[in-house]
């Protein structure tokens, strides 16, 4: 049975979470933009647009420490593991778009080895969805419909909560969702079956506000005969190629390992890359198999749309439409498939 | 009063004849997808498209970029060069870039013709979206615009129309233009009355007069935010360097990829400088940030100080000496030991 | 070597000089040769022309830990290569307003013209510029310590 939390008891549940260890990070509003950052209670956002950086960014930093290196008389002599730690995380408020982004995330980084620092992360991590019932969404740019998900998907979180007025009706999905709600004992209440529908109905309502579509079947095929076609050529011509689409993209996942060393000391981390970049294909011959920005656009729509179901088995696009409203030359990625899909009929 | 219908007929038509005459390969200019909320850039290659092309006040981003593009295009070993010309469409703030761009020596006058149109302002993105809350959703893409003649739009959408005073979208970077007219131009699309109106920098000297703590922190909040995405490099027309300075890994890196805020100054630190006393001010660096950080304000910075100190306005005049490419015995230098 | 910490009362600023080669440089050789004092806190290094110096190396030397950066360059007019430090003025003098607008101390820069018979007044450029620093302290800002 569904429970249901009052708006004014949020700050007590954090409070209480808190007492226990959790670190709670929720979306904020700084400067005019929606970021994911460490949050106490009150300011935290209930009612926002998504936030313009995916939340991956706590699972997967933009730029993440691996290991210290020791470095003795200007040499680098052995390395210092980071130490993983064990405090839990909370992750509230994500959009469940983007929940389902860690699905992705989570099949690529046990894929063919372990990745110990994602998955330390995701397994302290217990995700707290907010349906798309809220006035603010869905955008205009969003398809999740379109892509599998919904705006009261509880796929990829531990917990979904909905918006319905002056309360959150909280549906537990998994045991990390059933921890919470034995921590928050008390604070939570029973919801009526009355709320429980008019929930439903929230959901269905959002859903159906969702006006962008893309028709996917077909798409794999579409692709794997459309390679060599010009029509690549012709859409890529008015890209900049920034990385705007890959780097808010809720399920890239590409990164560049450095090292750094300054003042006597090291240190290896890794920071997000973008296939957007001329050097992130660039050999150390100097050949580069993507010379131009038309391979690298081609790359981004082949990997979200035929590599990623080849490989982890789920399609790597979850229709958030941050590509769509971040692009500065509307290069719309419903367009560019369906595009696709009509030059090779 | 803007006629946009009008100006969109005649782009077409200077667009078509110089296609069918064979005196440009292409013309860059705007067209405005289904949906779409704002034009968007496209190539017209054959004299049949050319009614793709579209006219607006949403038709923001500055195309000169793509002509940087195609100058940059070098022949194979062996070949003739190019001689080609290409033709565009301009707002007077992308005149603005040509001009400089032929100071530069990065396009020569005679490849380019420019289709220049009289503006008076250009909307900026954020503000339409919040002002068509009303329209329906689905029907907010492929909105046209009118000018009522009393400094109104009527936005139409499939289904209805929607009034909304000019003032309420104009873009910032409208707000202290110089000129409503192309600076330079092969035709000229519409006139504008718009006074003349100098730029006070209102909004540099906001931030000039704070404490230099304030100052610090402001850019601290907002540069922290940065992801180095580097779209504010990727769409600046006057950033053509072949290899960018923030690409290059070898000899050596001069910045780290760290996303952090030592970088993220640095970087941007770098950029500005690299573009003082050459930027426009065209205010594209800031509009695709996806972070919403006022990249335009330290650009607005350099151009005032550039003004002060050393006399140099830029995209003016195709004669004036470019910035660093020149000097004056003159130039102040008080504070020099 | 152990590193000072730079709240230590021993903190001593580490400074960076670009110092062209035709003037200023061998101004400073002069400081030498003459036995002129000076404080330490100066690592020099040369470059060919003062017009060479690239905002960019400033920035990168605040960046990496310096407290204070130093350019020298000939007297105006009296340049190697006619019009370098004419170039230099410009840049520079843009790269100090540039600093102060971003909110890091413009002092912690400065730029001198020092001749080759100037042995003198590099020294005293050094000197007052290594107080100047002092009074200031260390530079964290740009090396991202402020955070």
């Amino acid at each position: 049975m569904s429970k249901l939390l009052k708006k004014d008891k949020l700050k007590d549940l954090l409070g209480k979470l808190s007492d226990t260890g959790f670190i709670t990070y929720g979306p904020v509003e700084k400067n005019g933009t929606t970021l994911f950052q460490k949050v106490k209670g009150d300011e935290v956002l209930l009612n926002f647009e998504n936030s313009s950086k995916p939340p991956k960014e706590i699972l997967f930093p933009q730029t993440e420490k691996m290991f210290d290196l020791t470095i003795e008389n200007h040499r680098i002599t052995g390395t210092i593991e980071v130490e993983m730690p064990s405090t839990p995380i909370l992750l509230l408020g994500i959009r469940p778009c983007d929940a389902r982004a860690i699905k992705v995330l989570d099949k690529l980084f046990t894929w063919d080895s372990i990745d110990p620092y994602y998955v330390n992360k995701r397994e302290r991590a217990t995700i707290i969805s907010f349906s798309c019932t809220q006035p603010t969404m869905p955008l205009d740019s969003c398809f999740c419909t379109s892509v599998g998900g919904g705006p009261g998907s509880g796929e990829g979180a531990d917990m979904l909560w909905t918006d319905i007025g002056d309360a959150f009706l909280v549906e537990s999905l998994n045991e990390k969702g059933e921890n919470i709600l034995k921590l928050g004992e008390g604070i939570f209440t029973d919801a009526t079956g009355d709320q429980e529908s008019s929930t439903n109905a929230a959901k269905q309502k959002a859903s159906d506000a969702i006006i962008r579509k893309l028709e996917t079947d077909g798409v794999p095929e579409a692709l794997e005969a459309a390679f060599d076609s010009d029509y690549w050529t012709e859409f890529a011509q008015r890209c900049l190629g920034c990385g705007i689409c890959t780097l808010l993209c809720p399920t890239c996942h590409c990164f560049d390992i450095q090292d750094v060393l300054a003042n006597g000391k090291g240190r290896r981390e890794r920071v997000w890359d973008s296939c957007q970049y001329p050097y992130y294909t660039m050999h150390a011959s100097g050949h580069n198999p993507r010379p131009e920005k038309m391979f690298r656009q081609r790359n981004r729509v082949y990997h979200k749309f035929l590599y990623s179901e080849k490989n982890l088995g789920l399609l790597g696009c979850v229709g958030c439409g941050r590509c769509i409203s971040g692009c500065p030359v509307n290069i719309d990625i419903i367009e560019v498939v369906e595009g696709a899909k009509e030059a090779m009929r | 009063m803007m006629d946009f219908q009008d100006f969109e007929a005649k782009i077409k038509s200077q667009a078509k004849q110089w296609l069918e005459s064979g005196e440009v390969k292409f013309v860059i200019g705007y067209e405005k997808s289904h949906d779409s909320l704002i034009a968007r850039p496209v190539f017209i290659h054959d004299a049949k498209d050319v009614d793709k092309l579209y006219w607006g006040p949403d038709c923001i981003s500055n195309l000169t970029l793509y002509l940087v593009d195609e100058m940059k295009k070098k022949p194979k070993r062996g070949e003739e060069p190019f001689t080609h010309a290409v033709g565009i469409v301009v707002k007077p703030c992308d005149s603005k870039t040509i001009v400089e761009l032929i100071k530069e020596n990065m396009v020569p006058r005679e490849r380019v013709k420019i289709i220049g149109v009289a503006t008076e302002n250009s909307i900026n993105p954020d503000k339409l979206e919040a002002a068509i809350k009303d329209i329906p959703p689905g029907k907010r893409g492929g909105i046209r615009f009118i000018d009522d003649g009393n400094k109104n739009y009527i936005i139409k959408y499939d289904g209805g129309e929607l009034k909304v005073p000019q003032e309420e979208l104009e873009a910032d970077k409208c707000k202290v233009c110089i000129t409503h007219k192309p600076v330079i131009h092969d035709i000229l699309v519409g006139e504008s009355n718009e006074p003349f109106v100098p730029d006070e920098f209102e909004d540099v000297k906001k931030l000039e007069e704070m404490t230099e703590d304030q100052r610090w922190n402001y850019w601290k909040e907002h540069l922290s935010k940065c992801v180095r995405c580097y779209a504010c490099r990727d769409v600046c027309p006057l950033c053509y360097c072949e290899e960018c300075v923030f690409d290059k890994e070898k000899p050596f890196s001069w910045n780290e990829k760290s996303v952090q805020l030592r970088e993220n100054t640095f970087y941007h630190m770098v950029r500005a400088m690299h573009l003082a006393g050459r930027c426009v001010d065209c205010g594209e660096c800031d509009r695709v940030c996806p972070m919403g950080i006022p990249i335009r304000e330290i650009n607005r910075f350099l151009i005032k100080r550039a003004k002060e100190r050393c006399k140099v306005f830029s995209g003016i005049n195709v004669e004036d000496k470019p910035m660093f490419g020149s000097y004056d015995i003159d130039d102040p230098g008080e504070e020099i030991w | 070597m152990t590193e000072i910490s730079k709240t230590d009362s021993e903190w001593e600023p580490k400074i960076i000089g670009f110092l062209c080669n035709w003037c200023s440089y061998t101004g400073a050789d002069l400081a030498g040769t003459s036995r002129l004092q000076y404080p330490p806190n100066i690592r020099i290094i040369k470059v060919m022309c003062s017009g060479r110096v690239n905002p960019q190396f400033i920035l990168k030397a605040f960046q990496e830990g310096a407290d204070g950066v130093l350019v020298s360059g000939c007297h105006p007019g009296d340049c190697h290569y006619i019009e370098g430090n004419y170039h230099a003025k410009r840049k520079l003098t843009l790269t100090t307003d540039l600093m102060e607008f971003m909110g890091v101390d413009p002092k912690r820069f400065q730029v001198s013209w020092v001749s080759a018979s100037e042995g003198k007044k590099f020294a005293e450029v050094v000197i007052k510029f290594t107080a100047q620093i002092k009074e200031l302290g260390p530079q964290n800002k740009l090396t991202g310590g402020d955070v």
